[in-house]
């Protein structure tokens, strides 16, 4: 049985720890809601930006880019979007098992990685996989411009047909308590697909699509080339849609990690009650003993 | 009277929101200036100044951009910048600093890929645009910055 001065230093550790948890949680709390309000941010340009590809996509019909081609895949790029530290419950778990199981299904090819965030590159180490690139700093406090070196070696391993394909897969914030783990295709551009990634951003906001139905009767005059705004367009948008993908990957991050340390929070708490229990009750069995050796020695002089 | 109703955006916020008499636009090849009514437009923006008039002869509102895109219809002006900032959001001497970090950063990679070379160059090229458009606020407002004329 451990001593009554043992489980008070215990309830005193545990204590500080959970003091140290609740610190963690609220700080995930101010950092998710950051997160989530970058999101929202990038919904006006996004919205925009559907607007001109429709009316590109219109005005060049038929030209094609190297980043549009489609090539039978050898050689696929997955870029996976994670956490650079731990503490954050299930949250680089699950994106590691779904991993496994797109690895399990995809075994005819060959596979490369770029890796945003330390805990990625360790699963997939960990797996044997090349890792073309790691970007564990672009993640901590995203910005586009921080994307473009990420969508430049992209672009480039795919203009130089080192990899057919590229992939990404990150989690997606749906709310506090849920987040799924998506995977998208970034190259070749899909003009069709990349339109309803952003629509998929500004959640289907009618106001969008009202206003493209105005747009499409309009004749522009498109400078230099429709063709060559479309090209300098495009890796634009995959470095937007990169930096969305940060985005909820870093909400699903700070969501996960504020539920992680909600849990150890309360159980600190438990742990502190039940801890207190069994201090008093040793506590109040000592006085017991005392005050019946008292009267038994009052007893015997008394006699 | 019509004016053009102008939004410039980054992926990163909305940097401005007004309504404006003439816009003019460093697009690639020359610049443009758009009035009321103008016809449809698409253009792609190169780095440098976008300059905004409220009313004509007006004080001018000068903007300092990395790149992007325009998109005019309808007296509806949308801007996609990379960046943009206003000028007087802009610390003239920390871009001034910038600036020379990237001219020494063009001189001491001799060896310079050639696409290493053009990042540069483009680098070079913002922080010009930025300097230009701070030092024209800077000295319509009379600040004193010292250099800043």
């Amino acid at each position: 049985m451990a001593s009554a001065r043992d489980i008070r230093r215990r309830i005193k550790g545990v204590k500080s720890t959970g003091k140290i948890t609740r610190a963690m949680e609220m700080i995930s709390a101010v950092k998710m809601r950051k997160a989530v309000q970058s999101v929202v941010a990038i919904r006006p340009f996004a919205i925009s930006a559907i607007e001109l590809l429709k009316q590109l996509d219109v005005a060049t019909k038929g030209d094609s880019h190297p980043l549009l081609t489609v090539r039978p895949v050898k050689k696929e790029l997955y870029v996976l979007i994670t956490s650079n530290r731990g503490l954050c419950g299930a949250f680089n778990t699950q994106i590691g098992r779904k991993l496994r199981q797109i690895l399990a299904q995809d075994t005819d090819r060959e596979q490369a990685f770029i890796t945003l965030g330390k805990k990625g590159e360790t699963v997939v180490r960990r797996l044997g996989k090349e890792i073309i690139a790691s970007f564990p700093h672009v993640i901590g406090a995203p910005t586009v411009a921080g994307m473009r070196a990420v969508a430049r070696v992209i672009v480039e391993e795919f203009e130089f047909e080192r990899v057919d394909r590229v992939v990404m897969v990150y989690t997606d914030y749906i709310s506090v308590m849920t987040q799924e783990v998506k995977v998208r295709g970034l190259l070749p551009v899909a003009i069709k697909d990349t339109k309803k990634a952003l629509n998929e951003i500004t959640n289907g906001t009618s106001q969008a699509e009202a206003a493209s139905a105005k747009l499409l009767q309009a004749e522009y005059i498109i400078e230099p080339s429709p063709k060559k705004v479309l090209w300098r367009m495009i890796p634009r948008l995959i470095e937007m849609e990169l930096y969305h993908a940060v985005l909820e990957s870093n909400a699903s991050q700070e969501a996960a990690r504020m539920m992680a340390m909600r849990n150890a929070t309360d159980a600190a708490k438990d742990m502190v009650s039940d801890l207190t229990l069994a201090y008093n009750q040793i506590r109040q069995g000592k006085i017991t003993q005392e005050i019946a050796e008292l009267s038994a020695g009052m007893a015997a002089v008394t006699k | 009277m019509a004016l053009i109703k102008l939004k410039v955006i980054t992926p990163e916020k909305v940097v401005i929101e007004l309504e404006t008499y003439q816009a003019t636009l460093p697009v690639i090849g020359g610049e443009v200036t758009l009035l009321p009514d103008h016809m449809p437009y698409i253009g792609a923006i190169q780095a440098g100044e976008i300059m905004l008039r409220k009313v004509a002869g007006g004080e001018e509102i000068n903007l300092a951009t990395s790149g992007g895109f325009a998109e005019f219809h309808d007296n509806t002006l949308v801007i996609l910048a990379d960046t943009a900032e206003r000028a007087e959001e802009i610390d003239l001497v920390r871009a001034e600093e910038a600036r020379s970090r990237a001219e020494n950063l063009k001189k001491e990679q001799v060896h310079m890929g050639e696409e290493e070379y053009a990042r540069t160059a483009a680098l070079i090229e913002k922080e010009f645009a930025r300097i230009k458009v701070a030092r024209k606020h800077h000295s319509r407002r009379g600040a004193s910055l010292g250099n800043g004329s």
